[in-house]
């Protein structure tokens, strides 16, 4: 077993295969060998950190992913597991602190994951729909904006 | 900014995200913002999308004209035949360009088909070109070469200067072997003289110069090499004068004639070893390179004195060699065997640099193999090889490994040998024997496209389910690998009894495009149109980009499709039979013959539909197909009707 230390100091025993799946613990441990103390992730909250290992605990028996190949077909983003996509059923801001979280500590399966959700939740939408679902500030001057819909004639006419 | 959630994700991981993305949706991004325009214009992310689209990078970059979305007289010209495509200067572009390639490729109302009798005899080669706006078919039986319009497909006026074009149609002289290019066609002649007219871009004038080797019959010729070739450096050390003037003709008697299109005159007189030659070609215009029957290669170095070969190889063992092409750039030349092997032969070491394999079971016999049409960069370039079984497989053809795996399989995209296949930088064009063409996305492996040669009424038609069903139904991956299991299902018979049929097609005398006016002798594609030779006439196929279908449409109220097809169908009868004149009786006989032998061959082949076994979402496939057919429900027979009610009320 092992002890992750989220930001704000909460502590959560986990199984160390369960661990393992961060690639960031996987060296810890490998560096500093196994022992009680708790691993302190300052830059991931407690709920975020509940989130990771729920994924982590329910993903521990994946088969290793395949070692990068040239010859892979990438992979398609609309194949996401019903579990999975439950999952991320969660609010927009801690998704992305998932996202994060996955990426600093290095779960690739759980990045991958965050960003096909996002992905899709982009897809087939128009730039002001994205703002609006994201909530973004349109800071394009005018000429650039007569730039941008120029370069996207073609996208329409099809 | 500030208030948005999605700003505390760091540029890398955005990118991640984009990464996922389709061409559409990233143009969308890039619209969002400035961060994420600054992300979205990094080509990283488009090339990224381009694998996810395309699942492959291209073997050459495409970049063809940007396809015109204005008026359709503007596309005609804007199709040009560039055989230099330029390099499109980034991923973004790259993508955009075959994206709206492929989409109009898909696009079905929007393609021209176009199918006219040229009156040649059955059509040995065909070469088109858009520049000019011709489509060349030439003829062996007939001795003629004919042009027309290849987007009207009306044969040019018959007056003095523009009348077809004969060549030998006598018996003492009777044409054995061709080779053309838009500008010019070369023949071997049974007296053994050579031959070769010169077409020039103004339409009317014609030259033609004879070069006249008393000697045994030419088997076959190695026309002028492509003017491309032009920019290798051992050109003008070679030859003292233009290298695409210089054709090779290679006798029955195993000789060698290295002569000059222009002039006529014989400049080499090249000696084999006594067997006939059956295949002659140029590699890197320095060597020539033949075949015989045996399955030896030999080849002259024209750049050494002396007129025995510079070296005879056997790696053919005693298969027959079924095509021999060499390889404008590079001293190699790619050879293809009956017994299915393809290796290319490095020339000036004299060894196989490449084994060209595909997976287990491998090949069936090779019946079609072409390079890609060439181009003036040297990436990496596509050969493609069809098969007895109608399997299709394209392999990088300067592959440095001593065995090449194919970058993009086919394994059994037809129901019947591949008769023609050819190949550029966006699509691959594969004809089954049969009459089906499908035009194949080499990236991602998808069809894009299927047309097929009318040989009869559907009906009549015993080809009618030659065709692969991934392209009958949807392009996903999915389709393809369910054809396959469909195609698999009774391996065995199928096996043999296209073995059967290759056989008899094969080893009929004169060849196979003689001996079956109607089925597919050759192809040729560009970037919007792809042309089929089908016996005595030419079917092309144009794609167009048009968003103003309203003059079509019109006509389609008016029912001028069918009235259209009554009176074309009659025309082509008379066609028919006015090309049949240029056949000598006995030609006739053997023809028709052969048809009747064919038509048995394959009807006794056909299965009703329950023993095809499909399942129901697999009849409804059938029965949309079918109804999305050119075929109105009048045309249809009361049986038909019924079949199709019968198969759609299963599948509510």
């Amino acid at each position: 077993m092992v002890v992750l230390q989220s930001s704000d100091g909460k502590e959560f025993t986990v199984d160390i295969a369960v661990a393992k799946q961060s690639k960031l613990i996987s060296n810890l441990i490998e560096d500093i060998g196994e022992s009680d103390e708790a691993i302190p992730l300052p830059n991931v909250a407690a709920k975020v950190l509940e989130k990771v290992i729920e994924y982590c605990e329910y993903h521990v028996d994946d088969p290793a992913p395949i070692p990068d190949d040239l010859d892979e077909i990438p992979k398609r983003s609309d194949d996401i597991e019903p579990r999975d996509e439950n999952f991320m059923k969660v609010d927009q801001e801690l998704l992305f602190e998932i996202l994060l979280a996955a990426n600093y500590m290095d779960i690739k399966p759980l990045l991958e994951l965050g960003c096909k959700t996002v992905a899709n939740m982009i897809r087939n939408k128009t730039a002001q729909e994205i703002r609006t679902m994201f909530n973004i500030v349109d800071d394009f001057s005018p000429e650039e904006r007569e730039q941008i819909k120029k370069e996207n004639e073609w996208a329409e006419d099809h | 900014m500030d208030n948005s959630a999605i700003a505390m994700l760091p540029a890398e991981v955005l990118c991640l995200v984009l990464a996922h993305l389709d061409p559409r949706s990233l143009h969308a991004a890039g619209g969002v913002c400035r961060a994420w325009r600054r992300l979205v214009a990094d080509d990283r992310s488009w090339r990224l999308a381009f694998e996810r689209t395309f699942t492959r990078l291209p073997f050459s970059r495409l970049a063809p004209q940007r396809m015109p979305n204005s008026r359709a007289a503007d596309k005609c010209k804007q199709w040009v035949d560039d055989s230099r495509p330029r390099r499109s200067s980034s991923w973004r572009q790259e993508l955009t360009d075959r994206l709206l390639l492929r989409r109009s490729w898909q696009a079905a109302p929007q393609r021209r088909q176009l199918d006219y009798g040229v009156r040649a005899g059955a059509i040995d080669r065909l070469v088109v070109s858009e520049k000019h706006g011709w489509a060349l078919a030439v003829s062996l039986v007939g001795g003629v070469a004919v042009r027309s319009n290849a987007r009207t497909g009306k044969v040019f006026a018959r007056d003095a200067a523009t009348k077809d074009l004969v060549f030998a149609a006598d018996p003492p002289a009777r044409a054995t072997a061709v080779a053309a290019r838009i500008d010019r066609v070369v023949w071997g002649l049974g007296c053994g003289a050579s031959a070769a007219t010169h077409l020039t871009p103004g339409g009317g004038l014609r030259a033609r110069v004879v070069a006249d080797v008393a000697g045994a019959p030419v088997l076959a010729v190695a026309g002028p090499m492509d003017a491309l070739a032009q920019r290798v450096a051992e050109w003008p050390a070679v030859f003292g004068v233009a290298p695409d003037a210089r054709a090779a003709s290679a006798t029955a008697d195993g000789r060698v004639y290295v002569w000059c299109t222009e002039s006529g005159r014989v400049e080499r007189e090249l000696r084999g070893t006594g067997e006939p030659l059956v295949r002659v070609t140029w590699a890197a215009a320095r060597f020539v390179v033949a075949a015989t029957p045996g399955g030896s290669l030999l080849a002259w170095d024209l750049a050494e004195p002396g007129d025995g070969p510079a070296l005879v190889h056997a790696a053919a063992g005693a298969a027959r060699v079924v095509l021999l092409a060499g390889d404008p750039f590079g001293a190699s030349v790619v050879v293809a065997t009956e017994a299915g092997g393809v290796f290319r032969l490095d020339v000036a070491r004299g060894v196989v640099a490449t084994t060209f394999a595909a997976e287990a079971p491998g090949f069936a016999p090779v019946t079609a193999a072409q390079w890609q049409q060439p181009d003036a960069r040297k990436d990496t370039r596509l050969l493609v090889v069809g098969d007895a079984r109608g399997g299709v497989w394209a392999f990088d053809a300067d592959c440095a490994e001593p065995v090449a795996r194919p970058l993009v399989a086919w394994p059994r995209l037809h129901r019947r040998a591949v008769a023609a296949v050819c190949a550029n930088a966006a699509v691959v064009v594969a004809a089954a024997r049969d009459g089906h063409v499908a035009v194949l996305d080499p990236l991602g492996g998808q069809p894009l496209c299927a047309m097929r040669c009318r040989g009869g009424t559907r009906r009549g038609d015993p080809w009618f389910w030659s065709l692969h069903p991934a392209i009958i139904s949807d392009h996903t991956r999915e389709s393809v690998h369910l054809a396959q299991q469909l195609a698999a299902r009774s391996d065995d018979e199928w096996d043999g009894q296209v073995q059967d049929d290759v056989d008899t097609l094969d080893r009929a005398p004169n060849g196979a495009a003689d001996a079956f006016p109607t089925l597919v002798s050759d192809v040729h594609a560009g970037f919007g149109w792809l042309a089929v030779a089908n016996g005595t006439r030419i079917q092309s196929c144009f794609i167009e980009t048009s968003h103003n279908p309203g003059k079509r449409q019109q006509q389609r109220k008016k029912g001028g499709d069918a009235h259209y097809y009554r009176h074309g169908l009659k025309r082509e009868v008379a066609e028919d039979l006015a090309s049949m004149r240029l056949e000598t009786q006995e030609d006739r006989d053997r023809r028709i013959e052969s048809h009747e032998r064919q038509a048995r061959l394959v009807r006794s082949f056909i299965e009703p539909e329950e023993q095809l076994g499909l399942d129901p979402s697999e009849q409804l496939e059938y029965a949309l197909w079918l109804s999305s057919q050119q075929h109105t429900p009048e045309e249809m027979t009361e049986d038909e009707q019924l079949q199709l009610a019968l198969l759609l009320s299963q599948n509510p």
